[in-house]
């Protein structure tokens, strides 16, 4: 068990900088998810921390020590690789073993080791296969018990399940969640996949071009993203943004003129905008009804996915602005047909100018 | 967990790939630089190893090769097998892999048939082909006297006996560029060939449109390999023809050998040698342009 | 069907010219077992095959003794190329250091000199150590051609750097994931240099000719070519054939065997 801590982290390829002044602490025992879009950086601080790179700048403390000289081996980390980087000539034992075998475990100790790793993870079966005789599912776990087997202070998971098909993925991220509950370990796991990132975390990291956009509990980053990349990155289907400008602002909310439309009520204080400012409105197509009338705003549907439990209404807003709207799973809505949609005023965020998030006013 | 200070793995390695690549270096440096920087050296003086004549001659030996007829000659030589050896390679392997480039049992026993000649040595080669084309009892001769016609003594005419080498060195060497033709053509995809038949494309116009121009890279690698390998025969005219009749086969390689382990003017072979490490640099490193994927 | 009939006849055409191509070593292989009056009377097809030349060959020739030469020089020469190509590859695909795109370049440069242009200097060099005629002198000059470190280096690149990663992680230090990790998954790549090699090492044949003038100390090949002088007279001829197969015939198994490997290694080495 072991608490991590990031303190002004950057580094540079290069003339090209891939991580910005990264402050974070991943609690003991936490499982902290950093996510991002490809290209964000996420994998090279999770390098870092296993001392797989090193940084232009700034400290990597594990237990309150400064780590940044010490070796990748010697921090007590454990890597679950992308591609599971098992080593095809060994067998899983092997494999597993490897790591006791150079720390001169005698060979029936590390027999022991993996024998009791391999009947937690219930890979008994799989010991003598070589990784090539293995399915996609069976190479994680193995990867995954040879990270176990160490015994590490903290377990780097880098897109473990990114080479998986989609329902193998969920069975793994059910299965890496029993172990973390069951271990209590502390976990930093990196993905692009804002699913996983919702389901797995304790705490989600968001990454964005090097730079820590935000970081809290997964459902605190959906309910009040600070800007409007978390707004945008969180959440499937993506919230709907409305261009327009403030048409007042008061302690008990504000009042926005979408764009070429009507004015909508928003439960959000935005005294410290000048009036008449560029806003953005933001609301999650959850929360926006269609209906056959009396709404906010008209349009008329273009598309409709139809998913079973609800339905997917795309509409092409007589404003000029496209949007997405939920409706239940038996809707009678059909293309080509005029809807209305609305919204509750506590339902929209607002963002300012430069996309950062005005505060919500939070029903009690 | 115990902390200790990281060691040089990480650090630049710069004793630890020393200790990898001495080795080899050791040897390269002993083999191919200091003979080529000997050669160079050597070339530049006159260096006869009877009488033990050792003089700097500055360009000397270089202004010689420009008077020299047996050097033209030998020059000569090597670019007419050259020019005849590469085309014929070239096609034949080019067919041989079209018409083979099929996944069937037969035609894999067929590939192997073609590629195997290519294990022998040479001198197992010329030895074999000797037999093959001797006037008096050979395979050829036989065959030629069953058609009706008298026995030709190919390696003795001077016309012919240049061809007869093309098609004993065609027989050993046919593999190599077989393999590369075959392998460029397993790089083209299938769909092309696909959408080529969705298309109705005849097989003629499949070929011309699909598979040559993707094998154009492939073709001009091959070319400049076989250039590469075959102005420098050698073997097969020793062996063979001594490089007669009446010195029409004498080719470059045979007459730098025969320069410094008959004549003893080492010097002078030297200069030649530099001559022909130019010539196949420059080949080289077209073939190193050509073979890099992708530009 | 018109097809079926074009098909089987391209099938008939191409194993005619393969039998074609074959004859000439079939007819050696012939020529090897017919007994020397058949050979003077210049039958195309004896009667009576016979192993005699082949007795004669292991009991009054030096070519065993070539054999075994040839087979100690390739065996030496490929065993040392697999360990300093899989050592240099490693160190200029893996290892970061200064000046390391400078070494492969002058390495690979390399490749660009034909032993044709410096046969002749390294036999200087080898008369004033007067090392001709030695096993040193057979093997250790051709240790330096880089063909083998081009094909390590360009095969450790292509190494997921993460196998590598989870060897550091796995306290492997760097001897350790060296030979624990890369020399085995390297295996594919070793046979197929190993194989090039000793192919090479065997049929080499201009500098063994010029460096081993003492018949004990020919490998196969040269000592073959200094039988071919004889080859006329008709009691030799079986005889010399005979050697001809002998020393070729390992060699044509060992390339039907791997043939796999040698296709790869040779489109590895056109499209490098």
């Amino acid at each position: 068990m072991a608490s991590v801590r990031l303190k002004g982290i950057t580094h540079r390829y290069q003339r090209t900088e891939v991580l910005r002044d990264i402050t974070l602490d991943i609690e003991d025992g936490e499982l902290m998810v950093i996510v991002g879009p490809s290209g964000c950086g996420k994998s090279t601080l999770l390098r870092i921390i296993a001392g797989l790179e090193r940084p232009s700048g700034g400290d990597v403390e594990i237990d309150g020590v400064r780590v940044n000289d010490v070796e990748p081996a010697q921090r007590g980390v454990a890597m679950v690789f992308q591609n599971f980087a098992l080593y095809p000539h060994m067998t899983a034992a092997e494999n597993m073993g490897f790591a006791l075998r150079n720390l001169g475990t005698s060979a029936r100790e590390t027999d022991a080791r993996v024998r009791e790793t391999a009947r937690l993870l219930q890979l008994e079966p799989l010991l003598d296969r070589l990784p090539g005789q293995m399915s996609g599912g069976q190479r994680q776990r193995v990867a995954i018990g040879r990270a176990l087997v160490r015994n590490p202070r903290i377990f780097l998971f880098d897109e473990p399940l990114s080479s998986l098909d989609a329902q193998l993925r969920i069975e793994m991220r059910a299965e890496i969640a029993r172990l973390h509950q069951r271990f209590g370990s502390t976990m930093v796991y990196v993905t692009h996949d804002q699913v996983e990132a919702m389901t797995l975390a304790d705490r989600i990291a968001i990454l964005n071009a090097g730079k820590l956009e935000q970081v809290g509990a997964p459902l605190d980053l959906y309910r009040s993203p600070r800007n409007l990349f978390v707004a945008r990155f969180l959440g499937a289907p993506r919230m709907n943004l409305l261009e327009g400008e403030l048409a007042s602002a008061s302690a008990a909310g504000a009042e926005v003129r979408v764009r070429g439309g009507p004015v909508l009520r928003v439960a959000a204080i935005a005294d410290r905008l000048a009036a008449n400012a560029r806003v953005t409105l933001g609301i999650r197509p959850e929360h926006l009804r269609p209906g056959p009338s009396a709404g906010d705003l008209e349009g008329q549907v273009s598309v409709v996915e139809r998913l079973g439990d609800r339905t997917l209404v795309h509409l092409d807003l007589d404003i000029g602005a496209e949007v997405l709207c939920e409706d239940r799973g038996e809707s009678p809505i059909r293309v080509g047909e005029r809807v209305h949609v609305h919204a509750p005023a506590g339902a929209f965020h607002l963002f300012d100018e430069s996309g950062i998030a005005l505060p919500r006013i939070v029903a009690a | 967990m115990p902390v200790r200070i990281r060691r040089s793995f990480r650090a630049p390695g710069s004793l630890a790939a020393f200790l990898f690549l001495a080795p080899f270096l050791a040897f390269y440096g002993a083999f191919l630089v200091v003979p080529l920087l000997l050669g160079a050296w050597m070339s530049l003086h006159r260096w006869e190893l009877l009488g033990d004549l050792r003089a700097y001659c500055g360009s000397g030996n270089y202004l010689r090769m420009l008077r020299d007829p047996l050097f033209r000659s030998s020059l000569v030589h090597s670019a007419q097998f050259t020019l005849m050896a590469v085309p014929t390679i070239t096609a034949v392997a080019l067919f041989l892999a079209l018409v083979m480039n099929r996944p069937h049992r037969l035609y894999a026993a067929l590939r192997s048939i073609f590629f195997a000649s290519g294990a022998l040595s040479v001198t197992a080669v010329t030895l074999i082909w000797l037999m093959v084309l001797n006037p008096s009892r050979g395979l050829f001769a036989r065959f030629m006297a069953a058609l009706g016609f008298a026995p030709v003594d190919l390696l003795a005419d001077p016309r012919l006996a240049m061809p007869a080498l093309v098609v004993t060195t065609l027989w050993w060497g046919i593999g190599f560029p077989m393999v590369l033709f075959l392998a460029g053509l397993q790089q083209i995809p299938r769909e092309l060939y696909e959408a080529a038949k969705l298309d109705h494309a005849s097989p003629w116009t499949t070929f011309r449109r699909i598979t040559l121009p993707s094998l154009r890279r492939t073709i001009l690698l091959v070319l400049v390999v076989e250039v590469i390998l075959q102005f420098q025969v050698f073997g097969q005219v020793l062996l063979m023809t001594r490089g007669g009749p009446a010195n029409r086969t004498r080719v470059l390689v045979q007459y730098i050998y025969e320069t410094s382990f008959r004549d003893w003017q080492v010097g002078y072979a030297a200069s030649m040698s530099m001559l022909l490490l130019l010539v196949m640099s420059v080949a080289s490193f077209v073939q190193l342009r050509l073979s890099r994927p992708g530009d | 069907m018109a097809r079926t009939w074009a098909r089987w006849l391209s099938h008939a055409l191409l194993t005619a010219l393969a039998l074609a191509w074959m004859s000439p070593l079939l007819w050696v292989i012939l020529l090897s077992l017919t007994p020397n009056e058949a050979l003077a009377r210049g039958d195309l097809a004896p009667r009576m095959l016979t192993t005699a030349h082949y007795q004669t060959l292991l009991a009054v020739s030096q070519a065993p003794r070539w054999f075994l030469n040839s087979l100690l020089v390739a065996g030496t020469m490929t065993a040392a190329t697999l360990v300093l190509s899989s050592l240099a590859g490693y160190a200029l695909a893996r290892i970061p250091f200064r000046g390391r795109n400078g070494v492969f370049l002058f390495i690979v440069a390399g490749l660009a000199v034909p032993e044709q242009a410096i046969f002749l200097p390294l036999h200087r060099m080898f008369a004033e150590l007067e090392l001709h005629n030695t096993y040193t002198a057979l093997i250790a000059p051709r240790l330096a051609g880089p063909f083998g470190v081009f094909l390590m280096t360009q095969f450790f690149r292509a190494v997921p750097r993460e196998m590598e990663e989870a060897a550091e992680l796995d306290h492997a230090g760097r001897v350790r994931t060296f030979l624990f990790i890369m020399l085995p998954l390297a295996r594919p790549a070793l046979t197929t240099l190993g194989i090039f090699t000793f192919l090479y090492a065997w049929n080499d044949f201009l500098w063994p000719m010029v460096s081993a003038t003492d018949p004990d100390m020919y490998t196969l090949t040269v000592g073959l070519s200094s039988l071919q002088g004889n080859f006329a007279q008709s009691e030799s001829l079986g005889f010399v054939m005979a050697s001809a197969v002998v020393a070729s015939s390992p060699m044509i198994l060992v390339y039907l065997l791997f043939q796999r490997y040698i296709v790869r290694g040779m489109a590895l080495g056109g499209v490098r």
